[in-house]
């Protein structure tokens, strides 16, 4: 069966710290409909050391947000985990009760959304809503919270947080905003932080600013982070580690350095090859064909094979299985990228 | 020169004393001289807020000038007329950040498409031959004519958008961010698609972006808007290798840096 990342040394997982704080294995979500139940999430194995960034990159509707969703188990009405675990410190998250998850949720993990304007609720100043997140999880004093709603702000580098607190959220701007969600993400020290897309909407400079600071908490509180991204571009600016989706399952995972210069999965490849801003000026971008299949139209072989710019007489037939290489690396593909 | 810009100003009244006669103004577009020739395309970068889309919507003619003027294909303004005004309608399109919000939810695609001929009085037929035209240019299939915008991807809307702008023979393209809402792999395919248009059909380009790694695989040549002024401009390549202003050098540097490079032949070094 699928062994991607066990029987791995430990040391490998990450920077600083003990082994994984997050381990998710053989997680698999499936998704009601009238035609039947479609696999979403395909039998996925992670794992997130102490104090590491896991960048996890692919393309819109391979599976990424539905991974974090049920990770948070937020997802949609439905949507069912279908098999698998997911432990954080040993706390199998899939099975706990929904009391204890809404104390792990917050407290233990906190998510980062896309969109900052539309995850805000625009009804209520931001220092109300970062004060609201401390009350739910710790009863202490409107005078605490409200202090440790400013030390967040500025851990985030909101300059001026008190006079902050009584904007709404339509006065910031966007870097702002998403600023303030992280504010409110970190007020509760979690120990691990899930952001999905945090960045697309931001200016490069912004950007570059959250990536930096997202770094800095890392080293800081020594906090986890997976990454979900579209991107390689910025994965490959702060993921230690990288895991590329595709259909609905892992197809490489590895450390960035190494999967950045020789990518062994030929998705991993291509989405690395258009990226824009390498090359010469005005040079056509190399892209791949065709698009994500869906979730209930996957090729029978291997589920990229169709886009694939080199398959093999296996690919259509034979669904390759992850291999583990000796590097701690692994990937599906018949016919990998020497 | 198929857009001149002399000293072109737009500024916005922020706040009005009790009669509502303004007291403060924002300059958004801050005397700025620009032109562009026939043919070449044009790369507007800059921040948020920098005032590029508001330039964007001035040599449209979709906002009025505060200050200077501007030509665009021979027609001055502030001053042209009724006449003038319905020929650079047709002359000049523009194509949207959002694919969702862009297209008309209600229309099937052979009308969005072809809205924009009406003036023509086109029969049926015609009409029809010209959408599929248009959706063979952008690389769609025919059967997409009948179909609502909801059915078709971000990469495929952004296409759809493209051949309305296309549809009246324009010979200036504004694209507004047309591939920044996009994932990273379909930017490519959108990305491609413009520049082979642009070169095919011999149009004058403008395109606007907050994304220097995307306006270069575009752009002959490029302008760095910064707080309303054009703070640089120069060949792509020039700007690129050696940016001058130290805004253009910040907007450079916070670029994620992505040194993955295909392996060159043995024997040489990897740079």
């Amino acid at each position: 069966m699928v062994t991607p990342t066990t029987g791995r040394d430990l040391a490998t997982v990450g920077g600083p710290g003990r082994g994984p704080l997050l381990e998710i294995s053989h997680l698999s979500v499936r998704l009601r409909m009238r035609s039947g139940p479609i696999t979403v999430v395909d039998d996925v194995s992670l794992e997130i050391g102490s104090g590491e960034i896991l960048g996890l990159v692919g393309e819109s509707g391979c599976g990424k947000s539905m991974t974090a969703l049920a990770i948070m188990r937020l997802l949609p009405e439905a949507a069912e985990i279908a098999g698998g675990s997911v432990l954080l410190d040993g706390e199998d998250l899939v099975r706990t009760k929904p009391e204890r998850m809404r104390q792990i949720r917050g407290a233990e993990v906190a998510m980062v959304f896309q969109e900052p304007m539309t995850s805000l609720d625009p009804a209520f100043t931001v220092g109300h809503q970062v004060v609201e997140a401390v009350r739910a999880h710790e009863k202490v004093s409107r005078a605490v919270s409200l202090r440790r709603a400013e030390e967040s702000f500025e851990r985030v580098g909101i300059p001026k947080p008190r006079e902050r607190f009584d904007a709404y959220p339509h006065q910031l701007s966007g870097g702002l905003c998403q600023r303030v969600m992280l504010a409110m993400a970190l007020v509760t020290s979690p120990r691990l932080l899930i952001a999905d897309e945090p960045t697309t909407a931001l200016d490069v400079t912004i950007q570059a600013q959250i990536l930096e600071l997202i770094k800095q908490l890392r080293t800081e509180l020594n906090l986890s982070v997976l990454w979900i991204s579209h991107d390689f571009g910025v994965v490959s600016e702060i993921a230690d580690r990288v895991a590329v989706m595709y259909a609905g399952e892992i197809v490489e995972i590895g450390e960035t350095s190494h999967m950045l210069g020789a990518p062994r999965h030929r998705y991993t490849r291509a989405l690395i090859d258009s990226i824009p801003g390498r090359g010469e000026p005005r040079s056509l971008l190399r892209t791949i064909p065709g698009q994500v299949p869906d979730p209930g139209a996957r090729p029978a072989g291997c589920r990229f094979s169709p886009r694939c710019d080199a398959p093999v007489s296996e690919c259509e037939l034979i669904h390759p299985e992850l291999r583990a290489e000796r590097d701690a690396s692994s990937f599906r593909c018949h016919n990998p990228v020497a | 020169m198929l857009v001149e810009l002399r000293g072109l100003g737009k500024r916005f009244p922020v706040a009005r004393d009790i009669l509502r006669r303004p007291t403060r103004w924002l300059l958004a577009v801050d005397d700025v001289n620009l032109d562009v020739h026939r043919g070449e395309t044009l790369g507007l970068i800059g921040e948020s807020g920098c005032g590029k889309s508001t330039l964007a919507r001035l040599i449209l003619a979709l906002v009025p000038s505060t200050s200077g003027s501007a030509v665009v294909d021979g027609i001055r303004f502030p001053g042209a007329s009724r006449e003038e005004m319905r020929r650079f309608r047709r002359r000049v399109q523009i194509i949207f950040q959002d694919p969702f919000g862009s297209l008309d939810p209600r229309m099937k695609v052979e009308e969005i498409i072809t809205e924009g001929l009406s003036h023509e009085r086109l029969r049926r037929a015609e009409r029809r031959e010209r959408a599929k035209r248009l959706l063979e240019l952008v690389e769609l299939p025919v059967t997409a004519l009948g179909r609502y915008p909801h059915e078709f991807s971000g990469g495929q809307r952004q296409r759809i958008s493209i051949a309305r702008a296309l549809a009246p023979r324009p010979i200036l393209i504004v694209a507004d961010e047309p591939v920044s809402a996009l994932d990273v792999s379909v930017q490519g395919t959108i990305l491609n698609l413009l520049v082979t248009l642009q070169r095919e059909l011999s149009l004058t380009c403008i395109f606007i972006s907050h994304d220097i790694s995307v306006v270069r695989h575009v752009a002959d040549r490029i302008a760095v808007m910064h707080l309303g002024q054009i703070v640089e401009i120069g060949d792509s390549a020039e700007i690129l290798r050696r940016p001058l202003h130290p805004y253009t050098q910040a907007l450079l540097s916070s670029v994620p840096r992505f040194n993955y490079a295909p392996l060159p032949p043995r024997g040489e070094a990897r740079t």
